[in-house]
């Protein structure tokens, strides 16, 4: 059991390396060159917005060690940057691939997610689609009590589950993993 | 973990998994889902809070009415950390802490429907347990699934006095509870021969999606044996299945079948599978000396590419005819296997085939030194079997008290209780 759970944590920080090593930021078409000449000089609006969400981040995050944290909110920060950013979409991609860059002057824990979101954005469509379209007014709405905010997700074989479809019909146990049960 | 899905299908609780993990799995009794986006994660205020990103583990509780009765997430109480059936492990990391399983049933029968539900049950179980035949019949139809599943026990429980609720066991084959398919199939299996026209619906059932269906289907075709010799190529293909009390029961069920499916057996020892190969060979063992024809082809399959199929022929022709010419040879030979399980096959079965000559006594003090403990004790087992106090023996069942493998001291611990 023991065993596992240092298993369990070591591939998460693995699939992290995975995800920066991985990541290409010409994949999505986005390339710096496509850009106008001047490009670098004027940013729009959209960056500069795009901007100002990592910089929030580089400065306020901090990454999550081994020990307990209950309660700490700062997972929010990073739900709000990385929802923001891949709403953003093209308009952050010359930023992130700025940030994500080596030796770049943004901080490692923003080098990180910039990369993380590139990564996004670069990915499967839905990930991306469920991010861009997520209502950050939904973050930390299921209390006690109170109706269960409504989902949809699918599992393996692609069979998706609404948790509405049970209402009135099945009690629901709900249980979040990090790997198999 | 099955027992534990049985006590949420009869409360009527739908189990959802969520992870972030992108490596979502199908093989639980639940339904896994994946939450790549981690926007759910997020609206469950679970999001990024382990570690490396993911998820943290929590659990809640929805009613009927879709209203959050229960939540509980990881680490939510300081210095609780990780109980898990009311064990408390003081040293695991906080994000494995989550509601023990009979705290997670306590509050689901606190819920008002399933006290209601559990009430109507207690009454109509009780009458059930002194109902006719006719009765347990018209059951399989309630519409609360966990008395259709109790009807389907007490009339398998009846064995063949219940032949009359055959065709209407064969139709509850089809239930939509998993569970209750389960039941229904053994059911069927301890009904006996009156049973064997259920046989083609418990070769489908074989097949559910639901393992543990899977499992009691193999049961009740073991247990109706040769009547379900129709069902043999199925068994054969079910050592494929991943679960791994399917394939231990089906090869139970065609060791039973066995006597009237020689010719099927015996074919499939060239199969190209290895593993069905190693299965027909045990399937003949379980036969034993009926199963003399296979002998020949049993020969054949010692020369296999495959270690666990030289293993179970091994195995096979020492039940099947321990006294045959050729035998002692050809274990002796196979103490040299690269293969550990070939010669620990070998070295145990050479205590019992009742050769007790020098040259077999020789061979198995060499496989006393043998780089593999499993062929150290099954050849010290053997050597104490023919010559009872054999000191090299005794000292290497010792020295075994102390191997690394539970199973293998547990084994030496055995032999030296019974010198």
């Amino acid at each position: 059991m023991f065993d596992r759970q240092s298993m369990t944590l070591c591939w998460l920080s693995s699939a992290a390396v995975v995800a920066l090593a991985g990541f290409s930021p010409h994949a999505a078409g986005q390339a710096p060159h496509s850009e106008p000449p001047n490009a670098e000089d004027s940013a729009t609006a959209e960056e500069q917005t795009a901007r100002d969400i990592l910089a929030r981040f580089d400065q306020n995050w901090e990454d999550y060690t081994n020990e307990p944290h209950y309660g700490d909110p700062r997972w929010k920060l990073k739900m709000e940057t990385v929802v923001g950013l891949v709403k953003a979409g093209t308009n952050a991609v010359r930023l992130l691939d700025e940030a994500a860059r080596e030796g770049s002057s943004w901080a490692e824990h923003t080098r990180a997610l910039a990369a993380e979101v590139l990564a996004i954005l670069n990915g499967p469509a839905p990930v991306r689609e469920e991010l861009a379209g997520y209502d950050l007014a939904k973050v930390d709405t299921a209390q006690l009590g109170k109706p269960a905010p409504d989902f949809t997700l699918a599992d393996a074989s692609g069979q998706t589950y609404r948790l509405s479809q049970f209402r009135g019909n099945k009690t629901v146990v709900l249980t979040f993993i990090l790997q198999d049960i | 973990m099955r027992d534990q899905a049985k006590e949420f299908e009869r409360r009527e609780v739908q189990v959802l998994v969520v992870t972030t993990d992108a490596r979502v799995d199908q093989r639980g009794a639940h339904a896994i889902l994946a939450d790549r986006a981690a926007t759910v994660s997020a609206t469950y205020g679970v999001a990024f809070q382990v570690l490396g990103g993911a998820s943290r583990p929590a659990t809640f509780v929805i009613d009927r009415e879709g209203v959050i009765r229960f939540a509980y997430r990881a680490g939510q109480k300081p210095g609780r950390v990780f109980i898990d059936d009311e064990k408390l492990f003081p040293d695991a990391h906080w994000s494995y802490d989550r509601p023990s399983m009979s705290q997670l049933f306590k509050v689901l029968d606190g819920l008002p429907g399933i006290l209601a539900l559990h009430r109507d049950r207690t009454d109509k179980i009780a009458r059930l347990s002194q109902a006719t035949v006719p009765m347990l019949v018209a059951a399989l139809e309630d519409q609360d699934s966990y008395l259709r599943a109790e009807a389907a026990k007490l009339l398998g429980k009846r064995g063949p006095a219940s032949k009359d609720a055959v065709p209407a066991l064969i139709v509850a084959l089809g239930d939509k509870v998993g569970y209750v398919r389960s039941e229904v199939a053994q059911a069927l299996g301890k009904i006996g021969p009156d049973a064997r026209s259920a046989v083609p619906r418990l070769i489908e059932a074989f097949n559910d999606h639901d393992e543990g269906v899977r499992l009691a289907a193999g049961i009740a075709l073991r247990d109706l044996g040769p009547d379900a010799k129709a069902a043999v190529p199925m068994l054969f293909r079910a050592q494929n299945d991943w679960n791994s009390n399917v394939r231990e029961i089906a090869q139970e069920a065609l060791g039973k079948i066995g006597p009237v499916a020689m010719r099927e057996l015996t074919e499939a020892l060239r199969d190209e599978d290895p593993h069905i190969r190693s299965t027909a060979a045990a399937a003949l063992g379980a036969i034993g000396p009926p199963a003399k024809a296979a002998v020949p082809a049993l020969k054949e399959l010692l020369k296999d590419d495959y270690g666990g199929a030289r293993a179970a022929a091994i195995k096979a022709w020492q039940r099947i005819d321990p006294q045959a010419d050729g035998l002692v040879p050809a274990l002796v030979d196979a103490l040299h296997d690269q293969e550990n399980r070939v010669r620990h096959a070998a070295a145990s079965a050479l205590g019992t085939v009742g050769a007790k000559g020098e040259p077999v006594i020789a061979a198995l003090r060499r496989a006393l030194t043998d780089s593999d403990s499993w062929v150290r004790l099954g050849a010290a087992i053997s050597l104490q079997r023919l010559r009872p106090h054999d000191a090299r023996s005794l000292a290497v069942l010792r020295e075994l008290l102390n191997d690394a493998d539970a199973e293998i001291r547990a084994g030496a611990a055995a032999a030296l209780d019974h010198g």
